[in-house]
């Protein structure tokens, strides 16, 4: 029998896999504001302030991401299905066709070094 | 030449010679002729003055059925825009339960089998209905665009019957006062009439009246002289005939009365 996967089918320019250990939950979009000079947009959700990854322009729901401890909002994806999926190497696969796993922290982590650039290293 | 013959030639004479052109100045049957033209002018007027106040009265009523039409279609409009406030709602509350379906089903699937399994299935059986009912609330949503689309093409339409009844309305007023002005001015051409014969109306009148039932009795006269028993016809009719005769001596003027008779 094959293992099963927990997560999320996300649709942006094809189907993406968002496993449950990142995503944690699917809401309603409230408003994103931008932050200006910044590629991440802020959001009230539950209460708290999270940061939005815009991963497309679409409209639609959010889903909350657990990124090594920090809450991360994803924007622009359209949610069309969750629960157990069957696993694969590289993700899980859907009505017979491998759906990869988005890799959530390395977009984080795109974004904040294209705002953030590493310094450079000097020479000693 | 019998008395009846006489008669009959006196009442020719009398009756043709007013249909001849007259080189007298005036002549009553004329002056009546004109009077019972301004007459019927203004009989006409009238049923012309009684058709405009009727067609104006209708083209009111059209006016305030549009008006009424109108009213009941803003009300529609109105009904409209609260079925799509309302259909906001549905769409809103069919959104929060897909959610609610795709959250379950994660959950479920992150406990795990068997303790999640029929959270898993409960969730995705939501999505399932929910994406069924957002299907059939999007056709919902198609035909409600369409039902807004006819009425505002209603309004538009309404519109433009109301400013036609406007104007309908407004020309017919402008009718009936034209026609209460000729009414006025046929009035004004009988006072002219009067003015210019000098004729009492009434006199006319009755002179076109015996004049119309000398013709009369020249025709009945005409027809029993020609028939085989006229002698005794004219014995029978000579009682009613003589004092008409002397009317109609008594009335000729002076110059055309014969002394000798």
């Amino acid at each position: 029998m094959s293992a099963r996967t927990a997560g999320l089918l996300v649709k942006l320019d094809h189907l993406w896999f968002l496993p449950a250990e990142i995503a944690r939950k699917v809401v309603r979009p409230p408003k994103v504001s931008d932050v200006p000079g910044v590629p991440l947009g802020i959001a009230l959700v539950d209460g708290r302030v999270v940061s939005v990854i815009r991963v497309s322009s679409n409209n639609g729901d959010l889903v909350l991401c657990d990124v090594n401890g920090e809450t991360v909002a994803l924007s622009g994806f359209e949610v069309v299905a969750s629960g157990a999926f069957t696993a694969s190497a590289d993700g899980v696969v859907h009505e017979g066709r491998e759906i990869r796993t988005f890799d959530v922290s390395a977009t984080l982590d795109a974004r904040r070094a294209s705002t953030f650039p590493p310094p450079a290293s000097s020479s000693p | 030449m019998s008395t009846i013959d006489r008669v009959l030639g006196n009442l020719r004479t009398s009756v043709l010679g007013s249909q001849r052109p007259r080189i007298r100045s005036r002549n009553l049957l004329d002056d009546a002729n004109l009077f019972e033209s301004q007459n019927r002018a203004a009989v006409a007027q009238q049923t012309a003055v009684s058709a405009a106040l009727t067609v104006g009265a209708t083209a009111q009523e059209q006016r305030t059925a549009v008006e009424a039409v109108a009213e009941r279609t803003a009300i529609l409009v109105t009904h409209g825009r609260d079925m799509r406030g309302a259909a906001d709602q549905v769409r809103e509350s069919l959104d929060r339960i897909k959610l609610v379906g795709l959250n379950a089903a994660l959950e479920g699937a992150r406990i795990g089998e068997p303790a999640g399994a029929a959270l898993v299935t409960i969730g995705e059986e939501v999505r399932t209905l929910v994406v069924k009912a957002l299907d059939s609330f999007n056709e919902h949503r198609n035909l409600l665009a369409q039902a807004e689309t006819e009425r505002e093409r209603l309004i538009r339409e309404i519109e433009q019957a109301r400013r036609t009844a406007a104007t309908l309305a407004d020309e017919m007023l402008r009718a009936q006062s034209a026609q209460r002005d000729a009414r006025d001015r046929v009035e004004d051409l009988g006072e002219e009439i009067r003015r210019a014969t000098g004729t009492d109306p009434e006199v006319a009148k009755s002179v076109s009246e015996a004049a119309e039932h000398a013709r009369g009795l020249l025709e009945a006269l005409s027809s029993l002289s020609s028939k085989t028993q006229g002698t005794l016809a004219s014995r029978s009719l000579w009682p009613t005939i003589e004092p008409l005769l002397r009317v109609i001596r008594d009335l000729r003027p002076e110059s055309a009365r014969d002394p000798g008779k």
